[in-house]
């Protein structure tokens, strides 16, 4: 038999203090469809999401294609393969629209089919343009789940798709053809392993494993009515800082989330009135630089918004990284420090100019590590990542002291 | 028997730490006015210096449990890691105020860039205030030991990171440092009482440690019981 | 003797800070055995009455 597209390899995974998956091996082969039941707790989440990447192990490995992706030693590589990805949580963030975030899942895979005929088969043809905020919620499972399977019908290769309940909340109609598109893409020889408890889903499957026992029983899975029709064309993958940059604009969150400290920072230094003439090189350096140092340590909005609907995770499994602001914080600080100088009436430099930018780009990208540093946590937002900031003042000293030399 | 062992070890290094504030207060030598700025207030290092090397163990502790959770998953070890956090918390936050009321009154500021250990200290007291709080703020499990083992273990890269900047720092800004400080020499007397201080809270700090390890154990077994009653009842 | 005064209250002021934070600390662990105590009870008691 061909490699498998996907091998679980003796993998133990915990979850809070318990252990959930306990020296588990599967393979998901090409035109196989694997159906996970079993009751709630049982593990279905946890194995997809393992196999996905996202949860370390404790024991074992996982191999997309031949290639080891993960394992207990906490090594990680990209997937060889595509891979399709629909959680429970939808993956998507309010400010995208709908096809654009079609477009983007797709891009992942390095090739594009016509979004449309897919949406107008769900009935969502006239919600291409809208944002994902303004779907109820069985529409944006649509989506979600949607996005989960273009890569794979524009993709070339055989790929991995992985589906955690994706007919929840879905009308019949909608579940009707979602199984339709699952017996293509089997067909196709993609492989696809759907966690769920509806047995619609289950009747899609080539085999079921009972998540409780692992027990697996084969089964005869529905047949496509028609074929797959779609014409695939290349098209670039689009980078989490590419798309954290377009996020930023839309949305104007750095303006919220840096601009307005940076801003008070600037404002509050002015009302000391006309001192700078009296300071040394480094105090007036310090002063210049204060606004672009206060917008880096407010950090990194985009962290705050992927986790809506568990978009980071979405991200970290199809692109091995989350959105982010790329070189707008070099921007931002340029911008900054040549409106402080401005401010100060003083001869702007070009070189503090520059500086300030990079201030601000290294300070926004190291506070964003120290967030996402949380992420596995159960409530992120209730930890105190700013009590580390002033780690960052004696570097910001030195630099200072650099400029002074 | 533990309990009471680390009970017995608290009882007995207060009552150390408290005899020794009662002789560094009445019985300790006065230092000279040609070595100190502030006399008086030289008698802080009889609470700073034993603080600070209970900050030095705690610390110690937490660096030992982290790597231990990490890399050996030991339950012994994350209990170390929290009553490390925990200790150091405290420890460090003694030796960091008490460093500025020195500073404040020896060097006429209470906070001094090129001093290593202060900003060693800092920067530590801070991490333990983070991982406190935080860990305070979640539920028990791998996610929330791995993060916060990681912050503890990566965390003391800032020991040699401080050491480097406020070197770099004191080459080009010498400190404000007016008198001989606490590099003078010490006499006999102001020896004892030190050692006396540094004993106590040696003592005090593993009583605290190995307390707070127990308290975790109970908080974990009482975790487990009443996992235990959801499913009974 | 002024700065002496000061130096009375603050290490007696810090000695009760200790004393409260060792305090809250053999408090917990005592509350704490208390509670499982109780838990265990209860747990016998509903084993033995089924």
């Amino acid at each position: 038999m061909a490699q498998p597209l996907l091998t679980a390899d003796g993998i133990e995974v915990r979850r809070g203090m318990n252990v959930v998956l306990k020296d588990v091996t599967l393979h998901l082969h090409s035109g196989e469809v694997l159906a996970l039941t079993g009751e709630n707790g049982a593990g279905k989440s946890t194995l997809l999401e393992t196999c996905a990447r996202l949860l370390p192990l404790e024991q074992g490995r996982i191999l997309h294609a031949d290639v080891v992706v993960a394992d207990h030693e906490g090594r990680r590589r990209a997937t060889p393969l595509v891979l399709g990805l629909a959680l429970q949580k939808n993956g998507m963030m309010g400010s995208e629209y709908v096809v654009e975030h079609l477009e983007t899942a797709m891009a992942m895979s390095g090739r594009r089919v016509d979004p449309l005929p897919f949406l107008a088969a769900l009935s969502l043809k006239h919600r291409a343009e809208d944002l994902v905020a303004h779907l109820s919620q069985g529409q944006a499972r649509k989506v979600a789940v949607l996005a989960a399977l273009l890569p794979a019908f524009a993709a070339k290769e055989p790929g991995l798709i992985l589906l955690d309940e994706p007919a929840a909340g879905m009308d019949d109609a909608s579940v009707s053809v979602l199984c339709e598109w699952i017996a293509q893409l089997r067909i196709l020889g993609h492989g696809v392993m759907i966690g769920t408890h509806d047995q619609r889903m289950s009747n899609c499957a080539t085999t079921h494993i009972d998540v409780s026992t692992f027990e697996t029983t084969a089964a005869t899975p529905n047949e496509p009515s028609s074929d797959p029709v779609a014409e695939a064309q290349p098209v670039k993958a689009t980078s989490p800082a590419s798309f954290g940059w377009k996020m930023q604009l839309r949305t104007l969150a750095w303006l919220n989330h840096n601009a307005v400290a940076s801003l008070l920072t600037l404002g509050v230094l002015l009302s000391f009135g006309d001192l700078l003439d009296g300071l040394e090189d480094l105090q007036r350096y310090g002063f210049l630089l204060a606004p672009a140092f206060a917008a880096g340590l407010c950090g990194e909005a985009m962290v705050q918004a992927s986790r809506e609907e568990r978009a980071n995770a979405w991200w970290r499994a199809v692109a091995d990284a989350n959105p982010h602001s790329g070189i707008l914080p070099l921007i931002l600080g340029c911008l900054l420090t040549l409106l402080s100088t401005l401010s100060f009436s003083v001869a702007v430099e070009a070189r503090i100019v520059v500086v300030g930018g990079l201030l601000t780009f290294v300070t926004w990208h190291i506070i964003r590590l120290l967030q996402e540093s949380t992420d596995r946590l159960a409530r992120p937002r209730a930890v105190f990542v700013g009590l580390l900031t002033p780690i960052l003042i004696l570097p910001y000293a030195l630099l200072l002291d650099l400029l002074t030399r | 028997m533990k309990q009471r062992v680390s009970e017995g070890l608290l009882f007995l290094g207060f009552t150390g730490i408290a005899s020794t504030l009662l002789l560094a207060l009445l019985w300790a030598p006065s230092v000279s006015l040609e070595a100190f700025e502030s006399p008086a207030a030289q008698r802080i290092f009889y609470w700073h210096v034993p603080a600070a090397w209970a900050a030095f163990i705690a610390f110690g502790a937490l660096f030992i449990g982290s790597a231990g959770w990490l890399f050996k998953r030991s339950e012994v070890m994350w209990r170390l890691h929290t009553a490390g956090a925990e200790a150091g918390l405290a420890t460090g936050l003694m030796t960091v105020w008490s460093g500025c009321v020195w500073g404040a009154a020896e060097w006429g500021t209470p906070w001094d860039w090129t001093d290593v250990r202060l900003n060693t200290f800092g920067l530590l007291t801070l991490l333990a205030v983070y991982l406190v709080l935080g860990r305070s703020s979640q539920p028990d499990g791998v996610e929330t030991r791995d993060t916060f083992a990681a912050f503890g273990l990566y965390g003391f890269v800032l020991v040699p990171l401080t050491y480097v900047a406020t070197r770099i720092w004191s080459i080009r800004h010498p400190g404000p440092v007016v008198g001989t400080g606490d590099e003078g020499s010490i006499n006999g007397d102001m020896g004892l009482v030190l050692l006396l201080g540094a004993l106590s809270f040696t003592v005090f700090i593993i009583g605290h440690i190995m307390n707070s390890m127990h308290v975790t154990s109970l908080e974990q077994r009482l975790e487990r019981l009443q996992a235990t009653m959801d499913k009974v009842i | 003797m002024e700065g002496m005064s000061y130096l009375a209250i603050a290490y007696f002021g810090m000695l009760v800070a200790i004393a409260l934070w060792t305090y809250t600390v053999v408090q917990r662990s005592r509350r704490l055995s208390q509670r499982i105590e109780a838990l265990e009870g209860a747990i016998t008691g509903r084993f033995e009455s089924e």
